[in-house]
């Protein structure tokens, strides 16, 4: 394990998958706010009718 | 009961008054069987007459149902509605479906038999599992016919929805007339048939729960 | 607020990197023919899982849509498809893969890897034909319709037919069309199945943000 380095292997897809996974959550928190800004544009749009 | 077969006897008599779409489909089996004998020059091994006869039959028991309510037009389709339970019609259009596609599945292989040579060996089971795939085969090709048939832009539609989910039957069938070919022992023969009556039963029971869904308009 | 929100996010997360690093750091029983390859079992096998998964919701969506059509049911049944599809791509992909350096193909006449074929072409159809249609209720109905109709005959396929074949080449999964889990390593098990519901999870969690996603569209083509 630790004569043959694979742990290094192991290291780098590990970062890779958290990047990935935190990239989601970067996704997630994007799509929130699209929600909340559309929300806000269309009630604005119904009170001016 | 009376419904279906009254609608059964609709359909056979659209059919017979316009006798030139039914010589079409037989046409078109026909023309498949000969072009199979001019690329295999009547030589054709077992396995291979096995294969060439099943795709050759599901291709024409597509072209045949696809007319199953494709060929309706919207009007018809509009006096059948007020007229009768959409339950009634699915079951008399896979009714008919399976009789025509037995027929015609029957006259393909003679043909195909004249052509090609005889190899099977177990008559009496080959003809048991055409009258079991006519069924499969008229059970769910009828329902993606109905499928098909509610978009009418898409031609191919109704290929494109039926070979995935005709597969799995395709497969058991080959498989199963494999056996009348080179009969073995080893083969899970009463298995297979009854998967293949589950097959059967199961499109037919799956179409007559969901038909009253696609009918509503 | 944030953990209660996200929290299974994060679980799912942390049960796929452990199924990471356990996966490639333990002992595992040395097989003939697999070898070391036989930690795919942790990567591969669960994409395959995952997919079920989300066909399996794709279905519940598309029956309670006939029951009580509402058009968020529809986007939902629509986004696990679409969800399930990708992972059923990854799934073939690295299933290709390993059946090239295990049985010496790609593609080896096998009732799993048929069954998962058919279901991809299956899904296909299913999104050409509902890019076929154009308004909406039709579409979201019929295309419920044609989901439930071949979902239970691919039950059938899969879960029938590779009891019927003589032989699978899956390892220890002849005449058994689910995973030979009996002949397991228990120590691979403790892996296998965290990572199994790690990545339903995290296949659930994009399928959440492509649903949104889809609801934002939706919103703004009608207003």
């Amino acid at each position: 394990m630790l004569s043959n380095k694979l742990f290094v292997v192991i290291g780098v897809i590990a970062i890779i998958f958290i990047g990935l996974v935190g990239y989601l959550f970067f996704l997630d928190r994007k799509t929130q706010r699209l929600e909340k800004e559309l929300e806000d544009f269309l009630n604005e749009q119904n009170k001016k009718q | 009961m009376k419904y279906v077969f009254w609608l059964i006897h609709r359909d056979v008599l659209l059919e017979l008054r316009q006798p030139h779409v039914l010589s079409g489909i037989f046409l078109h089996t026909l023309g498949s069987v000969w072009i199979a004998y001019l690329a295999f020059k009547g030589m054709v091994p077992a396995n291979t007459w096995n294969g060439l006869i099943w795709i050759i039959l599901l291709f024409s028991a597509i072209h045949a149902s696809q007319r199953a309510f494709g060929g309706d037009s919207m009007g018809r389709r509009l006096y059948y509605y007020t007229l009768a339970n959409p339950r009634h019609i699915i079951l008399a259009k896979i009714i008919y479906n399976t009789l025509l596609i037995l027929f015609l599945s029957i006259i393909t292989s003679s043909v195909f038999i004249l052509f090609n040579g005889n190899a099977i060996v177990l008559p009496a089971r080959f003809i048991i599992i055409l009258l079991l795939g006519s069924t499969g085969l008229g059970g769910i090709l009828t329902f993606t016919s109905a499928i098909a048939a509610q978009e009418l832009r898409n031609f191919s539609l109704m290929s494109i929805l039926s070979l995935p989910i005709v597969a799995p039957l395709l497969l058991l069938l080959i498989n199963l007339s494999a056996s009348t070919l080179q009969p073995m022992n080893t083969q899970p023969i009463v298995g297979m048939l009854m998967a293949l009556l589950v097959l059967d039963s199961l499109s037919i029971a799956m179409a007559w729960v969901l038909f009253p869904y696609l009918w509503k308009e | 607020m944030f953990i209660k929100e996200n929290g299974w996010k994060i679980i799912g997360g942390l049960l796929v990197l452990y199924s990471i690093i356990v996966g490639l750091s333990i002992q595992v029983p040395q097989l003939p023919i697999i070898y070391e390859s036989i930690r795919n079992l942790f990567y591969h096998v669960s994409m395959w899982f995952t997919m079920t998964a989300m066909f399996a919701t794709a279905l519940i969506f598309s029956i309670s849509y006939l029951r009580n059509p509402l058009l968020k049911k529809d986007i939902a049944a629509v986004e696990a498809a679409r969800v399930g599809f990708f992972f059923g791509f990854l799934g073939l992909a690295t299933g290709m893969l390993w059946a090239n350096f295990t049985w010496g193909k790609p593609w080896t006449n096998d009732p799993q890897l048929n069954g998962a074929a058919t279901a991809l072409l299956t899904y296909l159809a299913y999104f050409i034909l509902r890019s076929s249609i154009e308004d909406q209720e039709k579409k979201a109905r019929i295309s419920a319709v044609y989901n439930i109709f071949a979902f239970v005959l691919m039950l059938v396929f899969i879960g029938v037919l590779p009891r019927m074949a003589e032989h699978s080449i899956h390892p220890g999964k002849s005449g058994n069309p689910a995973l030979g889990v009996k002949g397991l390593d228990p120590r691979m098990r403790l892996v296998f199945y965290p990572a199994v519901v790690g990545w339903i999870m995290i296949a659930l969690w994009i399928w959440k943000i492509r649903i949104r996603l889809t609801t934002i569209r939706q919103k703004i083509s009608e207003f």
